[in-house]
Parts: structure tokens; C-alpha cells; sequence
């Protein structure tokens, strides 16, 4: 490859490009959607703490509810409440990347995804393990 | 004798109709096997306008042109000083290094017809002497950038996704994932200028400028057809 020097003008297309590049890369990182993210947390554990868990079953991923449903009988919301869930109320951190969110409960971590524009809550009541995924009371299959 | 200039600029203009039907080909590629490995997750979908503005299609494309413009920038730089003897793609021995004033055309030994820059002196005659290999390190750095930042959003999603904590951007810099990406595409960048520039020593391409005349002899350098 024997190169030419070509003029600035002509290298402009490549600076533009790497810019474009930048402010995509910028808008795809850590994102407003955290503040949602840590909303429907927040309401799902007041729903479940309030005596409405079925209305708390509304924000879970479908597949959260179809594993809550399967096996014994009963609703989603009657497991829901079955369940050892920590009471927490407040957020106090959440990360928001593409379509999942963490939020950080003052007694609850909560793991979410983005489905059809909305927040729904993939796993609750987890603790940390260090590197290996979070032991969950509430997950998908 | 004026020329069409769809002939006198056909090498940028196939080189890029090139670069944006291989660019739309990865993103709607791209789209299908992100979609097909959502559903095979559960998840849902995603339009082709979110996909091309999401980390993972970004870190696909910023990871491929660090590379690109790393080699190119070494090339460019390296090939100032380094020879290769009997290689098309390397000035002659005795030529190494930045070359006189007057082998550049710098200064007063510029033409009337040399751009500005070169005749002006100083630091900008400095810039525009080193104007291509500053462009393309900034271009490497600032994909490089690129990379770091979209690939720990792809990465921190897929660790949440899977129940995990997502780390931070300078965990990620230091991470196996980025290293394996970087270092992945770096390799093939080098392969691919050592064999041009070895095999341009005893294999020929009639009529390319890549390549030394057919008939020229192996040891023959800088020579160019």
C-alpha cells in the first residue's frame, strides 16, 4: 500500500464519521432510563408490601410470571406474596444499559428489562454472590 | 485532455460505495442475529433504527476501525525509517528517514504549486508535513474511545441481562473482553501488512501500483509500477 498524501479537505468524511460515531457511542451508554427503571422498582415493592400483589404482577417480564405460575396451583399474585421478598421502599442507585437495568433498593436489588417501551422487573429479593450472578427469590425461567 | 471524474476519482469513489454497502450489510445482519438471539432469550425485539444506534452494532464497527486506522498510522509512520529490501512497499535503503527540505519541497524549496502549508515554515509546515499520520491516530484513538465506552454498555447489559453487577468503564479497559476484542482484530491488521509487504517482494500484479513491475527483480526496492 503505497499512500498518496491527500489534502484536509478531502479527510474531512473521516473526522465527521468518527465524530458521528462518538456521539452514538455517547448516547448509548449508561442512560436517563435508569430514573424509570428505579420508579417501577420502587412500585413494584410497594404494590407487593401494600397487600396488591397482583397489581405488582403487571410489572414483571413475561417469563417472570409464567415461571411464578407454573407448578402448584394458584395466581401470580397469591405466589407474589408467598414469596420472602425484603420490604424496601426507597432507590438508591440504578444503572440502565440498553434495554436492562439494576436498581439498588435500600433493602432489595432489582434486575429489569426494556419490553415494548416499558420497565418489567426480571428478578427481585437478590443477594449478591460476588462475580457469579445474584441469588434471586424472584426470577425468569 | 480534461477526464471524467468518475474516472480520475474511481478509487475513492468504489472504495466507499463499498465501505457503505458493507457498512449497510452488517447492520441488517447485524439486526437479524441480535433479534434472533433476543428471542431465543425471551426478550423482545428490536427495530432497525434502535439496533444501528445501539452499543453492541457501535462497538462491531468502532472495534474494526481502531484497527484499520492503528494499521495504517503504523504503516504510514513506520515506513519513514523501517525498509523492507526488494519490497514495493518500501523506499530505497538509503532513502530512510524524514528526507532533506529540498527532497520534500518544504520551504523555499517549494514549488508555486505546493499547498500553502508546505511553503509557509514552522510549526505549520510541521502539522501539514505530518497531517496523515496525525489524522489517522486521532481517528484510532477516538474509535478506540468508541469501542472502550460502547463495548462496557454491550458488556454491562449482557452481565445485568444475565443477573449480574455491570462493572465499571475502567474495569471494562482492563477486561479480558476488551483486550480479546482488541488484540483479535490488531492481529489480522498485522498479518495482512508483514505478508503484503513480503509477498510484494517476490509475487507481482501487472499494472498495480502495489506491486513492482513483473519483470523487475526481487531485490529491486522502491520501485513501483
Amino acid at each position: 500500500m503505497r499512500f498518496r498524501m491527500t489534502g484536509p479537505a478531502q479527510l474531512m468524511p473521516v473526522a465527521a464519521l468518527a465524530s458521528m460515531v462518538l456521539a452514538v457511542a455517547g448516547c448509548s451508554g449508561s442512560n436517563p432510563g435508569a430514573d424509570a427503571a428505579a420508579q417501577v422498582a420502587v412500585e413494584f415493592h410497594e404494590m407487593v408490601s401494600s397487600g396488591d400483589p397482583s397489581a405488582g404482577c403487571e410489572l414483571l417480564a413475561p417469563a417472570v410470571v409464567e415461571k411464578l405460575e407454573n407448578g402448584s396451583a394458584g395466581t401470580c399474585g397469591e405466589k407474589l406474596s408467598a414469596l420472602d421478598l425484603p420490604p424496601a421502599t426507597r432507590a438508591n442507585e440504578s444503572k440502565a444499559f440498553g434495554s436492562s437495568a439494576q436498581v439498588f433498593l435500600d433493602e432489595d436489588t432489582v434486575f429489569l428489562t426494556k419490553t415494548g417501551g416499558h420497565w418489567k422487573i426480571t428478578a427481585a429479593g437478590c443477594t449478591s454472590r460476588g462475580e457469579r450472578p445474584y441469588d434471586c427469590e424472584l426470577e425468569g425461567g | 485532455m480534461k477526464h471524467n471524474p468518475l474516472l480520475t476519482n474511481g478509487l475513492s469513489i468504489t472504495f466507499a460505495a463499498l465501505f457503505f454497502g458493507s457498512l449497510a450489510g452488517q447492520a441488517f445482519s447485524g439486526l437479524a442475529y441480535f433479534n434472533e438471539q433476543q428471542t431465543a432469550e425471551n426478550l423482545e425485539g428490536i427495530s432497525f433504527w434502535q439496533y444501528v444506534t445501539s452499543s453492541s452494532f457501535v462497538v462491531d464497527v468502532a472495534e474494526n476501525w481502531q484497527s484499520e486506522y492503528l494499521q495504517f498510522l503504523l504503516f504510514i509512520v513506520l515506513t519513514v525509517w523501517l525498509v523492507q529490501k526488494g519490497s514495493p512497499e518500501s523506499k530505497a535503503i538509503e532513502d530512510r528517514g524524514h528526507g532533506s527540505e529540498e527532497d520534500q519541497l518544504i520551504g523555499k524549496f517549494a514549488k508555486p504549486e505546493s499547498p500553502k502549508w508546505a511553503k509557509t515554515g514552522g510549526v505549520k509546515t510541521w502539522i501539514f508535513a505530518n497531517s496523515l499520520g496525525l489524522v489517522m491516530a486521532t481517528v484510532f484513538i477516538l474509535s478506540w474511545l468508541v469501542q472502550s465506552v460502547a463495548g462496557f454498555s454491550a458488556f454491562a447489559e449482557d452481565q445485568i441481562s444475565n443477573l449480574q453487577d455491570p462493572g465499571t468503564w475502567s474495569e471494562y479497559v482492563a477486561s479480558a473482553e476488551f483486550w480479546n476484542r482488541t488484540l483479535q482484530n490488531w492481529q489480522s491488521e498485522f498479518l495482512a501488512v508483514w505478508s503484503m509487504v513480503i509477498l510484494s517482494v517476490y509475487l507481482r500484479q501487472r499494472g498495480s501500483p502495489e506491486s513492482k513491475p513483473v519483470g523487475e527483480a526481487h531485490d529491486a526496492t522502491g520501485v513501483s509500477n
